[in-house]
């Protein structure tokens, strides 16, 4: 029976090819379709939370809703030998952030100061591959780094000074006159509009706020779920402080990936419902072109059921055929436009810009989509072939032949 | 007869009060210290749920629109200057021996305290920038006090919705303040208290600003010594004297 449908299929070689060809189409532009929108919010998700904010961050209790400096937390209180035993956990990475108007005398902005140490850093506030002008501030020094954006504004090029000047730890003034050592272009556009970074002992001092941190990122192993170094880390800070994942850190996130998401899946279902008439179009097409040969087959006493397995063999075959080839098609594509994603321009740039996301489209390459996106058309593909199932169980050889 | 008498006297007395111009009333309130020319030695206590904190200041005004203030207190603010004079205001941090202008939309906390930069620094007037209406006679801790209402001007650069004060109707003192946003809600509440004679004239020695929404929050300001009749040296108030002031 396998080989009967396995000669069936080469027998018309010209309406296997279009049925193959349907399927394959269908699937590469399912699944470039998802590719693309998967791999937006993967890229940003990765950019915003791996690479500069972290799944994971402790703060005193309240920090993170308020953002006052008030709000910090004692370095000594923290258990961080204990913290950085939890399996998962590759480092802790201290940090002090806060609010200050930057000024060159001329202009002034209000700016996001943050206290690093940047060779313990995650990879986006690592400052070797950002900066593109000037050098790294010197530990503990009276220099910044100020970011591309935030430069650009303020007219400043390295060598230049800036005053700043802020609010402090419980009421204290915040100032300080620093250096520009280097110029960083930050991945994040929001935060290559208004990022100062300097070393943490600095932003401390600064603030009065000696020996203090607002934030702890929990750097993660690659691998690590953070949902189980969460659940390990938390017994281990007190009622005083707070252990957020990156989906409570950036809840506006969440939502609008999950609103997009949605989106997308209205558009892919409209074009399975566009592909399935398709399919069911070329099976249409087959049942038709073969009424004849079907009524000589059941006429010279083959069974009618046996007729319907063979053909639903045929077409899973094509179908199967057609859903590995697209998936394998797609696969160089979505990988070419994840590491050269397109670049938007004109309008729709400025109309991303705005929502403070990169202007670039990404792919994912994770090989899930495919799959998924194969058997949906696998699947359509088992259901439009019952209507040739149907068409052979309700077939008159006489009049068949006779067509 | 003599109970006849004095509901007269008390309606009498009731009916000139509420016949009072209110805009008088809010003029002669403002007179004891807005607009007037003083040196004063203040203290200001912050309070927090948590911690608190007292800074030391001098204050110098003269007229409606020029006002100087230095802190003395604590070491690392000493020496902060902050200058209004006519529409400039400017901020000198001795930290890094600069002079900043500051914006015009200052509604941000001064110095870490709850009065805003405007209402230290740029307090302008309320019968200048409000229409007042005279709401009737209500006591504040024991004082009859005038209840006047203050819708802002229609070219007022204010930032209330609305403003009731409480002004009391022997003295004709402040003795408290609320301030509206435009959508009716209570912001903040100033509050004065503990009159003492300042040279002869009786005025509050406390003044307390208390936010609306964060319990356990205020800001004290104590009138330590009040100079109704300071000499201002020529280019007292120039962003020049900022660095020398003492």
């Amino acid at each position: 029976m396998f080989k009967l449908a396995w000669r069936n299929i080469w027998r018309n070689k010209g309406r296997s090819i279009i049925t193959i060809a349907a399927v394959m189409f269908c699937v590469i532009f399912a699944v470039v379709l998802r590719s693309f929108q998967v791999g937006v919010w993967e890229h940003m998700v990765g950019d915003i939370v791996a690479n500069n904010f972290g799944y994971l961050q402790v703060h005193q209790k309240g920090f993170w809703g308020d953002q006052s400096l008030d709000l910090s937390m004692d370095e000594a209180t923290l258990d961080w030998d204990a913290m950085e035993n939890v399996p998962g956990v590759r480092s802790l990475v201290p940090r002090l952030e806060s609010f200050s108007l930057v000024s060159t005398g001329d202009n002034n902005r209000g700016s996001l100061v943050l206290g690093i140490r940047p060779e313990g850093e995650l990879s986006g506030l690592r400052l070797t591959d950002q900066l593109i002008d000037g050098r790294l501030f010197a530990p503990a020094s009276n220099e910044v780094v100020v970011s591309e954006g935030l430069a650009e504004y303020l007219h400043v090029e390295v060598g230049d000074s800036l005053m700043f000047l802020g609010q402090g730890y419980r009421g204290a003034s915040a100032y300080g006159q620093f250096m520009v050592a280097g110029i960083a272009k930050i991945s994040n556009p929001e935060l290559n509009k208004q990022l100062v970074v300097m070393p943490i002992e600095t932003a401390q001092w600064m603030y009065n706020a000696t020996g203090l941190l607002t934030t702890v990122v929990v750097d993660l192993e690659p691998n690590a779920d953070f949902a189980e170094v969460k659940a390990a880390l938390e017994p281990l800070l007190g009622s005083d402080f707070e252990l957020l994942d990156w989906e409570q850190l950036f809840p506006e996130l969440v939502q609008t990936i999950e609103a997009d998401m949605a989106g997308g899946q209205i558009f892919v279902t409209i074009l399975y419902f566009i592909i399935s008439f398709v399919l069911l179009g070329t099976v249409i097409m087959m049942v038709s072109e073969r009424e004849r040969e079907f009524g000589i087959l059941v006429s010279i006493g083959m069974r009618k059921t046996t007729l319907a397995a063979v053909t639903v063999l045929e077409n899973l075959m094509l179908l199967v055929g057609g859903a590995v080839v697209g998936m394998a098609a797609v696969k160089p594509v979505q990988f070419y436009f994840k590491y050269n994603p397109i670049d938007l321009s004109g309008q729709m740039k400025e109309a991303i810009e705005q929502f403070d996301f990169e202007p670039k489209l990404y792919t994912t390459t994770s090989f899930l989509i495919n799959l998924n996106h194969g058997a949906i058309v696998f699947v359509i593909g088992v259901l439009v072939s019952s209507y040739a199932v149907w068409k052979i169980m309700k077939l008159n050889p006489v009049k068949s032949m006779r067509a | 007869m003599t109970k006849v008498f004095q509901s007269f006297l008390l309606l009498c007395f009731t009916t000139a009060a509420l016949a009072q111009n209110p805009t008088s009333i809010l003029q002669k309130a403002e007179a004891k210290l807005s607009g007037a020319d003083l040196a004063a030695e203040v203290s200001i206590r912050t309070v927090r749920p948590r911690w608190e904190r007292t800074m030391e200041a001098k204050i110098w005004n003269q007229g409606l629109d020029k006002t100087m203030i230095l802190v003395t207190g604590p070491a690392r603010e000493k020496g902060t200057v902050f200058l209004r004079n006519g529409d400039d205001v400017w901020h000198f941090v001795p930290g890094i021996k600069k002079i900043v202008a500051l914006p015009a939309a200052m509604v941000q906390s001064w110095m870490g305290t709850d009065f805003t930069n405007d209402a230290l620094i740029n307090a302008g007037s309320l019968v200048e920038d409000y229409n007042p209406t005279l709401l009737g006679i209500e006591s504040v801790n024991g004082t009859k006090c005038f209840k006047i209402a203050l819708a802002p001007k229609a070219d007022a650069a204010v930032v209330w919705g609305q403003v009731i004060t409480f002004i009391s109707v022997d003295q004709f003192l402040q003795l408290r303040t609320e301030f509206y946003d435009e959508d009716d809600y209570l912001i903040t509440t100033l509050e004065a208290t503990e009159i003492k004679s300042f040279s002869g004239t009786n005025l509050p020695s406390k003044l307390r600003i208390t936010p609306a929404d964060d319990e356990g929050n205020f800001t004290e300001m104590t009138y330590k010594a009040l100079n109704f009749n300071p000499t201002f040296a020529e280019g007292f108030f120039e962003r020049s004297n900022m660095k020398r002031v003492e």
